[in-house]
């Protein structure tokens, strides 16, 4: 077979580069999507009949279509709408909108599955809604869905790759760049795949080092 | 004596289900009341009615010179007060459940010190030092770091009500709860109960426990079917009940099924 193995290694230092890219955009996403997932949560046990119409609305459109098309669309959709936005950001947005309904949607199957016992306990001792949501409910209901989100912090990892069509110099792209130049489009694709890979290894690493730290506080 | 706690024709149903029908009753400051009844009675319901985690739909609830939820207005009215408004109250009731229902993801220093420090708002440094003392008292200053999950149920239920009385309530409210118990636990908190009864601590005591209630509670009620159907001293109610209902009851309670003893 005609593989230059040294190409393939040779393609690691600029890519690895990239790579922080990548893993950047993954972390900003992320975030956004935990900060956005919680919101959707408690917004919906509100029980408003519009507002949970409309989150499930969303959620139905963003499970139902590719992330590929919903990334095509934040990149010419928002500055059709006046939002001027780099490609870094509109792609960031797309990420952590798609991630946001389906955290919301891990949490609400951990909270269906959770003891309500803690949170009368809680209102019997007087503590506020607001207090009962960050003190009582949220930390138990992330220490139980830590697996799905570590998943899903994989998924979002791999969904930066995407980006490349939005032309963010992510690592696909870079790699990309290098299989135009040097005609050999297999060695830099898989050293991409490679760094990725290594990526998502140390994420769910980290995510069962995780599970065991507190497994002491689950119920 | 002075009066503590007075409820006056509480009433509550569920769906067209009457839980509660114009249950009234007063308990003194220092006393223990013990509530017996058939499952379905709605003992549990009234205690939670009491301290409004659930809502009644008649009658008044007054602890102390306090009304809580519904509060009489002029000329018949009622106003019902604001959840906030209920939530300052709830911290003078401390609840203790059957299921204990300690927070899985702090430890048991932190579930009794959560209270203090977020709801009265007291600094760490005094809460943290009069928990120790609590938990000393308790026989589990050596648990104060574990989490709920490594304790047995009777540790489990000591920490809850170290929980609620963190909070220097006026008067206990005890829904059940020895019924999640072990058979050999029961006693140790049962013995621990009587220890906080004789200390001084108002209590109001839902339990299946009639030889607990005979020996500790100063008068007992007898709620059946959503009516007080009889209440008095424990001794003379438990020894010469009236009722019919509640002679039934405790030949039930205290005669052995199949060969094991209720």
């Amino acid at each position: 077979m005609d593989f230059d193995f040294w190409g393939m290694i040779g393609a690691f230092p600029s890519l690895s580069r990239a790579a922080f890219t990548n893993l950047t955009i993954a972390i900003v996403a992320m975030s956004l999507a935990m900060l956005g997932g919680t919101t959707l949560t408690i917004l919906r046990s509100f029980g408003i009949s519009i507002v949970n119409g409309a989150i499930s609305t969303l959620i139905s459109f963003v499970r139902g279509t590719p992330i590929l098309v919903q990334i095509f669309l934040f990149y010419y959709g928002l500055p059709a709408i006046g939002l001027d936005l780099t490609p870094i950001q509109a792609g960031v947005l797309a990420i952590a909108v798609n991630s946001s309904v389906f955290i919301t949607e891990i949490m609400r199957g951990g909270l269906s599955g959770m003891d309500t016992g803690p949170v009368e306990a809680a209102i019997a001792l007087g503590v506020r809604p607001r207090a009962i949501w960050g003190r009582v409910i949220l930390p138990q209901l992330y220490i139980r869905i830590l697996p799905p989100l570590v998943n899903e912090l994989t998924t979002v990892v791999k969904g930066t790759a995407l980006l490349s069509v939005i032309t963010v110099i992510e690592v696909l792209r870079t790699a990309q760049q290098i299989a135009n130049t040097t005609f050999r489009p297999l060695e830099p694709l898989l050293a991409a795949a490679v760094i990725l890979f290594a990526l998502n290894l140390a994420i769910s690493q980290a995510g069962k080092h995780l599970e065991t730290r507190f497994a002491a506080r689950r119920g | 004596m002075k009066s503590l706690l007075k409820v006056t024709n509480l009433s509550k149903s569920f769906g067209a289900v009457p839980a509660l029908r114009d249950i009234s009753l007063e308990v003194m400051a220092g006393e223990v009341i013990c509530i017996i009844g058939p499952s379905g009675c709605g003992k549990s319901t009234l205690l939670r009615c009491i301290n409004h985690l659930t809502f009644p739909d008649g009658g008044f609830v007054e602890l102390g010179d306090v009304y809580i939820g519904r509060e009489p207005m002029a000329g018949g009215k009622v106003r019902m007060q604001s959840h906030s408004q209920i939530d300052k109250l709830r911290p003078r009731m401390g609840f203790v459940f059957q299921q204990f229902n300690l927070w899985p993801h702090l430890s048991v220093l932190e579930n009794i010190t959560r209270g203090p420090i977020k709801v009265q708002r007291r600094p760490r440094p005094e809460v943290e030092a009069d928990a120790m003392v609590l938990l000393t008292r308790f026989g589990l200053a050596d648990k104060a770091t574990a989490f709920p999950a490594a304790l047995s149920g009777g540790q489990k239920q000591r920490v809850a009500i170290a929980r609620a009385l963190a909070l220097e309530p006026q008067l206990m409210l005890f829904d059940e709860p020895t019924s999640a118990l072990d058979p050999e636990i029961v006693k140790e908190v049962l013995l621990f109960m009587r220890e906080l009864a004789e200390s001084g601590v108002t209590m109001v005591i839902v339990t299946h426990e009639i030889a607990f209630a005979r020996h500790v509670a100063d008068r007992v009620i007898f709620l059946d079917g959503g009516y007080v159907a009889e209440e008095g001293p424990a001794e003379e109610l438990l020894t010469n009940p009236k009722n019919p209902r509640l002679r039934e009851f405790l030949s039930q309670i205290d005669s052995p099924v199949m060969g094991c003893s209720a």
